[in-house]
């Protein structure tokens, strides 16, 4: 029998390439932390001061063609943040779960790993964006877009300080509660359009959690809107100069936590994807960058829920401006830099409580929400009224 | 009242749980870093066959075939012949398919001149499945690089700096099997 | 082998700096299947415990196959589960691979004479990296899949693309029904 000769030494090592994490080289995880709080600040304010601020005093806006290139420019801004956001969310809600579990994470790519979110990116755009055959093609293709849009979209009504917001609606908590609907759409759509069954109890699920706790989180919106007598999130903020309304409308602050982590869709809210029973639930068979959407949507709704948190119920962008004027745009950064920091604390306790808690089962899931939450939001909102009424804290 | 003591009693759990989780923030991670760190395997976990030479560079083993019929999967292949010199056999093929070896080392355990041992080594992973098939080339080469082997007749072995092998210090021997072997040997 | 595949190799060089830019990012990212058959599949769980944590490398685990890139076959591939596991690596998209992993799946293990085994899982799907172990330690399923990132990452071995071994019997039938009889 003759053999094929075969090399001796078959021992193949694999290449030691990247952040060597035996090395000691204290601070390099905490100066990228630093780098990606910086890289955001810097985009907000390039997206909320400095890009309005030239077009109002070059009187571009008046011209329909300036006011055209204004709405273009924000609009790629708007999703330079979306896109910062997640890109930092992920490895850092990858960062803190492996803390959680005493391991450490994405390390090795990039300094203490966090390029790692930039190498998913990439690989997800050069993944095959596969349908199946039985899927309903528009649709499919239409949910993740309807989804990511309804993120996007919350961001645009987000006031980051005085004076600072893309759009100041009159009516911006009807918005948000609009928009945030929306995403609830394109969750079902995408279940229900790849025709299996995990999609399908995926798009179910997410109707029944999406649509049930619509109604306590409107409340508790409700409530606040009701309270400072505006739906203008930027009076809202104005409203909380002297005291903050998490004091006042603890109730509805309440609510409005467990409801918008269950709009969020993760965990202990997690049934629509839950990865363990229905292998990704609706995004089953979303692959490459229409899954990605979803993803980015998701991490991209975890940094604007806790965002309203803070402009709700923390004082938006309220600090101490160290006698700074503040009209002037120093002011308006810094402003910008105190939301950023109440917002980054409200993710942490996000991710600290999806580290946490375990998947709560179906029926304890709308329990929660028509037993509990719905007559303690209509108890806040009664509460509201009547404070409004009676003591006028203003 | 009892609804508001069972609320009362969800909150506290929650909390309970999630200073809990806070906790393990602050702990140090327990991972080993593998490309970096390589993790102290001791040769008696069984991770790969070696067969071992003597310092001279003879081969240890005496084509007995005792490993090949001990073999449970059929994974071991000896041809011999006799040694025209003296008495015995010369080995001529030993072949080791550790595609297919469950690594129980049921050879190691039989071998009476402890020829074939454990090593500690792990890194095996190929992209040829037939890189796979070793033959007797190979596991002395893995023999010769081992510093470190186990048998049960011998216990640990070491490899000197200069070559020679030598019984391991008792610190360094399995509290297991070896003792057991020699208490029955002495008895 | 070198001769393989060779013909795709991109030729201008912007278009082959994308593709090996995209391919280091896909080699960083390797993100497997929850598949697991047999006994394999503890370590291979192991492997992304706090101790091993392949989580460090950028790998885990998606549980449906359009998002994963890997598929680690972990345990004894029966003729039962062996139309599965080819259904499993169809669905996953492209580009895909997979390492067989511990004696079993890389050539049947010391059930290979079995009536009811496959004898070595790249008689059905191609495999790119072969772990040895029965079964192999966290490290060593880590070694495998990190040999996998470099075969990606690196240029020369990219293009090796392995191919399903072939037989001369129909490997998902019964012993006796066109499936061949083992000879003991």
């Amino acid at each position: 029998m003759s053999r094929m000769p075969l090399p001796l030494d078959r021992h193949i090592k694999p290449k030691l390439v990247g952040y060597d994490p035996t090395r000691p080289r204290p601070g390099v995880e905490r100066l990228a932390y630093t780098l990606f709080f910086g890289s955001l600040w810097a985009l907000v304010v390039v997206a909320y001061g400095l890009v309005p601020a030239l077009f109002r005093s070059q009187g571009w806006l008046d011209g329909a063609l300036g006011f055209f290139f204004y709405a273009v420019i924000e609009a790629l801004l708007a999703f330079g943040i979306a896109a910062v956001v997640a890109l930092i969310l992920i490895v850092v809600l990858r960062k803190y779960l492996g803390k959680v579990q005493e391991r450490v994470g994405p390390m090795h790519y990039g300094p203490a790993g966090v390029l790692q979110t930039v190498f998913d990116a990439l690989k997800l755009l050069g993944k095959e964006d596969f349908a199946p055959a039985n899927v309903d093609p528009l649709i499919f293709r239409l949910a993740p877009a309807i989804t990511f849009v309804s993120a996007f979209l919350m961001l645009v009504a987000v006031p980051v300080a005085g004076g600072w917001v893309m759009a100041d609606l009159n009516v911006g908590l009807l918005f948000i509660v609009a928009a945030s609907t929306l995403g609830a759409y394109g969750v079902v759509l995408g279940g229900l359009a790849q025709g299996g069954k995990w999609g399908m109890l995926g798009a179910f699920r997410a109707g029944a959690q999406l649509v049930s706790y619509e109604v306590p989180l409107a409340l508790a919106l409700l409530a606040v809107g009701v309270y400072s007598g505006s739906l203008r999130l930027s009076d809202i903020v104005e409203h909380q100069q002297g005291l903050w309304h998490v004091v006042p409308m603890f109730i509805p602050f309440l609510v409005y936590l467990v409801a918008s982590i269950a709009e969020l869709k993760s965990t202990p809210f997690d049934l629509p994807e839950a990865e363990s029973e229905l292998i990704g639930g609706f995004n089953t068979e979303y692959s490459g960058m229409s899954f990605a959407f979803f993803f980015l949507a998701e991490f991209v709704e975890l940094f604007l829920l806790p965002a309203l948190v803070v402009v709700l119920f923390f004082g938006g962008w309220h600090g101490p401006l160290f006698g700074l004027d503040p009209a002037s745009f120093a002011a308006q950064a810094l402003q910008s830099f105190y939301f950023l920091v109440k917002t980054a604390v409200w993710v942490w306790i996000f991710m600290w409580i999806r580290a946490t808690l375990p998947r709560f089962r179906d029926d304890q899931l709308m329990d929660l929400a028509w037993k509990g939450l719905l007559p303690l939001a209509l108890f806040g909102l009664i509460l509201a009224a009547f404070l409004r009424m009676f003591v006028e804290v203003v | 009242m009892s609804l508001l003591a069972e609320v009362w009693e969800a909150v506290r759990a929650i909390g309970q749980g999630m200073a809990a989780v806070n906790r393990r923030v602050g702990e140090s991670a327990v991972t080993e870093f593998y490309p970096y760190q390589k993790p102290e395997i001791p040769p008696v976990s069984v991770q790969f066959l070696a067969l071992i030479q003597n310092e001279d560079g003879s081969d240890r083993c005496v084509s007995c075939l005792a490993c090949e019929r001990a073999c449970p999967s059929q994974v071991i292949t000896i041809e011999r012949k006799r040694n025209p010199a003296g008495k015995g056999f010369v080995l001529e093929r030993f072949d080791l398919d550790f595609v297919n070896c469950m690594h129980c080392a049921n050879c190691v355990e039989v071998c009476p001149v402890s020829a074939i041992v454990t090593v500690g080594d792990f890194e095996h992973a190929v992209y040829d499945v037939n890189m796979l098939k070793a033959d007797k080339a190979f596991l002395d080469e893995i023999g010769r690089r081992a510093q470190v082997w186990y048998s049960p007749k011998f216990g640990v072995e070491i490899r000197k700096p200069d070559g020679s092998i030598e019984k391991a210090p008792p610190e360094m021997q399995p509290g297991g099997l070896a003792e057991l072997l020699a208490g029955e040997e002495g008895a | 082998m070198g001769l393989l595949g060779s013909e795709a190799r991109p030729q201008n060089i912007i278009v082959g700096t994308l593709d090996d830019v995209i391919n280091l990012a896909r080699s960083r990212s390797l993100w497997p299947l929850t598949f697991g058959i047999a006994c394999c599949a503890i370590e291979m769980m192991a492997a992304w415990t706090p101790k091993v944590d392949a989580d460090r490398l950028g790998m885990f685990f998606r549980n449906s196959p359009r998002q994963a890139d890997l598929m680690i076959i972990s345990g004894t591939v029966n003729k039962k589960i062996a139309s599965r596991v080819k259904r499993l690596y169809e669905q996953l998209a492209e580009p895909k691979w997979v390492v067989s992993m511990g004696a079993c799946a890389n050539q049947g293990g010391p059930f290979r004479q079995g009536y009811s085994v496959v004898e070595g899982v790249d008689k059905i799907v191609p495999v790119d990296v072969y772990v040895p172990g029965c079964p192999p330690r966290p490290e060593a399923l880590l070694q495998g899949l990190l040999l996998l990132r470099d075969k990606i990452a690196d240029r020369k071995l990219r293009y090796q693309q392995p191919r399903v071994a072939l037989t001369d019997y129909d490997v998902f039938a019964e012993p006796g029904k066109d499936g061949r009889v083992p000879v003991l």
